[in-house]
This record gives C-alpha cells, sequence and structure tokens, in this order.
C-alpha cells in the first residue's frame, strides 16, 4: 500500500463568480512524480498554489502526509516551489538565496554553508557560490532555484512550469537531470505544465486537467494508449477524427458512408460517436503482407518531411475522408509522391470511439 | 566603421539636445553665474553695489550664529519631513503597488489630485483646517478634548505637516515605479521558504526598493530644505528657513550680494545632498541590471 503525500478532497476555489477548480478530490502518493497537465487556464497552475499555501481553497480540505493543512500559509507547509520565472532574490548572491530557508531555520552558519556547497554540487553548479543571479544564464538560474527550494528539504517539491523560460535543447537536459534529481533525493514532486511531452516522458502519474477538473488520472502510458474521453485523445498526441455513427457494437460508418471496424465498447447502436485513430497507428501496407481488418485505398495528397518522421496527408479513394499519417523514414521502402495511389489500413484494437 | 565615422555620427545624434543646452545655458547656468557674482561684491546703504571682489559676505554667514542656527534649522526641517514622508509614503506607494483595477484608480486620483491644486491656495486651505476658529478646533471643544480653542498655525509640526503634504506625492509616485520593476513573485517564494509577510518585506521588498525610497527621499529633502512658501504661510519668523531668508535680504533689505551669497549656500548644500546620494545608490544598484 503506497503512502499518500498530498490528499485534496472536493477542492473548489472561485474567483469572484469564476470557478477555477471544482471539486477536486485527489490522492498524490508519497515519492510520485506527479504531473498536473493542461493547457493555460486549466486551473493547474491555481491547484500548485493551493497546495503550496499560496492561495486558500474556497471550499475542500488538503492534507499533506495525514496532516490537515487547509488553512496553514505557506510559510508554515513543508512544501516548496519552484516558479515559472523562478524568482530567485535579485539583490542576494546564490549562496544567499539558497540559504535565505535555512537561515529562518536556525541552522548554525557551518551547517548552512554545508548544506549550500551539497545543493550545488547535487545541481552540478559547484562553486558558483558568490555570483549574483543576473550573472547566471537561464539554466544555471534554473538549478539555483530548485537548489533553494530543496535547500528547506520539502516532502513535497512543487515545480510551476519550471522550464517553459529554457531553449529547447536546455529543456531536453534539463528533464533528463529532473528525473535523476527525483530518484536521487526520493522525494515527492508535483509539476504542472501545459507540454504533453515534458508530462509523457517524466510523469508517472499524469492528471490531465481541463476547465478546473481533473479529466483523467493514470500513467503516461494509460493516457496516452487508453484517453478515457474525446478531450484527452486531443489533447495528448494527435489524433485522426472522423464523426459517425455505431450502427453494430463493433462497427463505425462515418458520415461520409466510410465502414470501420472498431472494438466493442459499452456504446448503445445508433449512437453519434467521434471515431479516433492516432498517425502513427496508421500503416501504408504493401499488397503481399496479410491485410488488417481496416483497409482502405487512398491517394497521397501532400507529403511533409521532418528528418527522422515523414507525414503523409492522404484522401480516401471511395468516400473522400482525409487522414495523415506518421512514418519514421527509415521504415520507408520507396518514395512515394503526391497523387500516387497507396493502401492504408490499421488494427481495429488501437482505435476509440467516443460518445458525445 | 572607422573611428571617425564612429565620432560623426555621434555628433550628429547630439544635434537635437543644441536648443535645449542654449536655452539651459541662458536661463538657468548664466543667472546662476551672475548671483555667484553679486555674492562676492560688497554691498553698500540703499542697496547699492560696490563692484569689489571681496568673501566678505560668505564670512559674514559663517560668523554669524544666527544665520548659522538657521541653516541648521533648515536641515532640521529636511530631516523631520523626509522622517515623516518615507514610512507614511512608503505605506501608500505599497498599496498602490498591490492594488488593483478600480481600487488603484482611487488611489491613484488621491495621490495625483493635490497636485492639481497651486500650492499657495493649498496651504491657505490648511491655515483654514488648522486655525482656532477652523473644523479640528471646533471638533475638539465640542468632543470635550479642548477647553478653549486651539490654534496650530505657526508651529514647527504645523509646517511638517504642510511639507509631508506637499512632498509626498512626489515620492509616492517615484517609489511606486521603482516598485512596479520588482516581481511580486518574490514575496509568494519568500513565504514559501517560510519567512513571515514582514521579514518577506524586510529582506527582499525593502533592498529591492531602496534606490526608489533613496532617489524619492531626497527630492523631499531638497524640497524642504529649501522650502519658501510653506515656512512663510504656515509659521512666523522662527521657522524661516534660508530660502526665506534669502528673499528677504534680497527683497526687502535690498542686500543683493548678501542675498546672492544666501542662495549659492543653499545651492551648494543642495549638491552636496545629490552628491552623497548617488554615492549610497551606486552600492546598491547593481542587482537593478536584471
Amino acid at each position: 500500500m503506497k503512502k499518500t503525500a498530498v490528499h485534496l478532497q472536493n477542492l473548489t476555489k472561485k474567483f469572484n463568480e469564476v470557478t477555477a477548480l471544482d471539486n477536486i478530490t485527489l490522492e498524490i502518493f508519497n515519492r510520485d512524480f506527479f504531473f498536473l497537465l493542461g493547457p493555460s487556464g486549466c486551473g493547474k497552475t491555481t491547484l500548485l498554489k493551493i497546495i503550496g499555501g499560496l492561495e486558500f481553497p474556497s471550499e475542500g480540505s488538503i492534507s499533506i502526509l495525514d496532516k490537515d493543512v487547509t488553512r496553514l500559509r505557506a510559510n508554515k507547509r513543508n512544501t516548496s516551489m519552484v516558479f515559472q520565472e523562478w524568482a530567485l532574490f535579485p539583490h542576494m548572491s546564490v549562496y544567499d538565496n539558497i540559504a535565505f530557508g535555512l537561515k529562518k531555520r536556525k541552522f548554525d552558519k557551518k551547517t548552512i554553508t554545508r548544506k549550500v556547497d551539497e545543493l550545488l554540487e547535487l545541481l552540478h553548479m559547484a562553486g558558483y557560490q558568490n555570483r549574483m543571479p543576473f550573472e547566471l544564464s537561464g539554466g544555471q538560474q534554473q538549478r539555483v532555484a530548485i537548489a533553494r527550494s530543496l535547500a528547506i528539504e520539502p516532502e513535497v517539491l512543487l515545480l510551476d512550469e519550471p522550464l517553459s523560460n529554457l531553449d529547447l535543447a536546455l529543456r531536453q537536459q534539463m528533464r533528463v537531470e529532473l528525473v535523476r534529481l527525483h530518484k536521487e533525493i526520493n522525494k515527492t514532486f508535483v509539476y504542472v505544465t501545459h507540454d504533453q511531452t515534458e508530462a509523457l516522458s517524466m510523469a508517472n502519474r499524469i492528471a490531465v486537467m481541463n476547465m478546473g477538473v481533473v479529466v483523467q488520472l493514470d500513467s503516461p502510458e494509460t493516457i496516452y494508449k487508453k484517453p478515457k474521453n474525446e478531450y484527452v485523445a486531443k489533447f495528448i498526441g494527435e489524433a485522426n477524427e472522423i464523426k459517425g455513427t455505431i450502427v453494430k457494437p463493433n462497427l463505425f460508418v462515418a458520415d461520409s458512408g466510410l465502414q470501420i471496424k472498431v472494438p466493442e465498447q459499452d456504446i448503445p447502436t445508433d449512437s453519434r460517436v467521434l471515431f479516433v485513430v492516432r498517425p502513427e497507428e496508421v500503416h501504408l501496407l504493401n499488397q503481399e503482407e496479410e491485410l488488417p481488418e481496416n483497409h482502405f485505398r487512398a491517394r497521397v495528397d501532400t507529403v511533409s518531411y521532418f528528418g527522422r518522421q515523414l507525414r503523409f496527408y492522404v484522401q480516401l479513394v471511395d468516400t473522400g475522408n482525409i487522414f495523415f499519417i506518421d512514418i519514421f523514414s527509415t521504415q520507408l521502402k520507396a518514395d512515394i509522391h503526391p497523387n500516387q495511389e497507396v493502401l492504408i489500413g490499421w488494427k481495429p484494437s488501437q482505435t476509440f470511439c467516443f460518445q458525445g | 566603421m572607422t573611428a571617425r565615422t564612429r565620432k560623426k555620427s555621434s555628433l550628429k545624434y547630439l544635434l537635437p539636445a543644441i536648443p535645449l543646452c542654449v536655452f539651459t545655458l541662458c536661463f538657468f547656468l548664466f543667472p546662476i553665474l551672475l548671483m555667484v557674482k553679486y555674492s562676492l561684491h560688497h554691498s553698500l546703504p540703499y542697496g547699492e553695489i560696490e563692484r569689489i571682489f571681496t568673501l566678505e559676505n560668505y564670512i559674514n554667514f559663517f560668523t554669524d550664529i544666527y544665520y548659522i542656527k538657521v541653516l541648521i534649522k533648515s536641515f532640521l526641517l529636511g530631516l523631520a519631513v523626509s522622517v515623516v514622508t518615507i514610512p507614511l509614503g512608503y505605506i501608500v506607494a505599497y498599496a498602490l503597488w498591490q492594488s488593483r483595477g478600480l481600487k488603484r484608480k482611487i488611489l491613484y486620483i488621491c495621490i495625483l489630485f493635490p497636485l492639481f491644486t497651486n500650492l499657495v491656495v493649498r496651504l491657505y486651505g490648511w491655515r483654514i483646517i488648522l486655525s482656532p476658529a477652523g473644523p479640528i478646533s471646533n471638533f475638539l471643544q465640542k468632543t470635550g478634548l479642548a477647553e478653549e480653542s486651539v490654534n496650530m498655525l505657526f508651529t514647527w509640526p504645523t509646517i511638517v505637516l504642510g511639507l509631508f503634504s506637499e512632498c509626498a506625492p512626489y515620492y509616492i509616485l517615484i517609489l511606486f515605479s521603482v516598485l512596479t520593476l520588482i516581481n511580486p513573485r518574490y514575496i509568494d517564494a519568500a513565504f514559501d521558504l517560510g519567512a513571515t509577510r514582514l521579514e518577506a518585506f524586510f529582506k527582499v521588498i525593502w533592498p529591492l526598493s531602496l534606490s526608489g525610497v533613496i532617489s524619492g527621499g531626497l527630492i523631499v529633502y531638497i524640497w524642504a530644505f529649501g522650502a519658501f512658501a510653506t515656512p512663510t504661510i504656515l509659521g512666523n519668523a522662527k521657522h524661516w528657513t534660508l530660502a526665506v531668508h534669502a528673499e528677504r535680504q534680497i527683497l526687502s533689505l535690498r542686500d543683493w550680494p548678501y542675498g546672492s551669497a544666501f542662495g549659492i549656500i543653499i545651492l551648494l548644500f543642495t549638491l552636496l545632498i545629490v552628491f552623497l546620494q548617488t554615492k549610497l545608490l551606486k552600492r546598491k544598484q547593481i542587482y537593478r541590471e536584471i
């Protein structure tokens, strides 16, 4: 049985008449690398601030390690936040920034110096004690901000889009480092982002949020492979979408007349659904191979080259539906040109239908 | 680019500044130099000026215990007004910084509105409010806090109050513009690391706003040090600052050289204060580069 680090119960937050968070109940386990993922304005940052004690919920309660902290301010909670723009104190050196929380906790000077040195070591910033924040690059400021938060040894480290101000290469490097850091210090991380790649590659659990509610809470793989609803399927990854009707438990008929075999689901027949298939699940087929249940003739419309992968836009010959297909360039046996006729197909098990 | 063309182009950018330079030269620097010249002449009875070189005006000033006292009193007045304005104005500037929407607009108008009114009119307003027949005196009598009418005019605290009301808007606006440069997240960050509200303020916001406090405070100090209208209207002869005495020397006693020397002395002390302030600020400014 996993220990609960953060427990939110029926949490609601209203700003005047606007509901930012609507009755959220959520459990974050100890040592989770937990992600709150959603578009801007979905309430994820508000939720993070409530966990950190920088905002208070209008209703509901929050406990951290079985202790009710609903009414405790940020300075009385054992959480610490890494802010989006890092918010390093500009008039203090790296040392003073990191020591800020330690001085509050009445450590003697020797202990503080040792702890600051250790943290800088951990974040590959040894020797930077006397630098001022403006003398550091973005990535270095980021590391100092993390060190400053870790200095107070929080039970839960809160990260509010910490990588969004870094360039792509640095961001990718910091992702790997944050995962390593999480393993090394063995604490609970709660990470807010709108970047699905970040969430999918770093999290062990993700809460996908929209309009102040948690839409799905699962592992990254489940969220990608088995999205609970249309919103998650569209928000995470890309998808071909077709509107139509379920006529038999395992048969979908698009408005264009296209018939597609689908896995059996608990959807009553004759209901309107959205059919979804991911671009990498659609394959270019070879006549000699064994064909999957769903296969269609299509004409290539455009080809976009992305280096390691190619994206084809194709139009079905019979019904005119447009699909986009992603294929690794290494898997492509022959060149394919616009206007060429191809055979495309996919396995029914890799597709979803959502009622709505 | 060669050194020569660079020099040429930088000269080109100075061209638009010429009218202002000429104006400053004619109407600011030249009159001051004229005053310096007057202050080094000897004055005769009936306001005539003997055009000889002498340092007697300055020697007379610094050996006259009466004027030394006036100088010290002017310094003290500047100090008192600064001590009152800096913390009180800070509270208003901070409130302005933290407020949003309608609240901020109302606060803004309250700060700016006094500046739309003529200073002398405002000072006579204070005279009505603080006079023995004024509303405050009436209120104190009615509530029984005072037995007879109270006269608050022509006292030193009243002059400080008057100068405070004059300087505060400038101080608040200067400080506010510095506060807006501070990321409000710093307060959250300090909280988050365990600081109390007061600690967050004194360890983070106060040091970051110090440059505004110093520049704003300097304006207040210089204003009060060289105050003229307020001590004349709200005070009596014993409250007069050096500026009032300079005017008396020139216009009433018709001693232009001595009055000019007063003016130059005020100017020199003001420049000294500004010089000290830039020294003070240079050390604090480094983190503003962000």
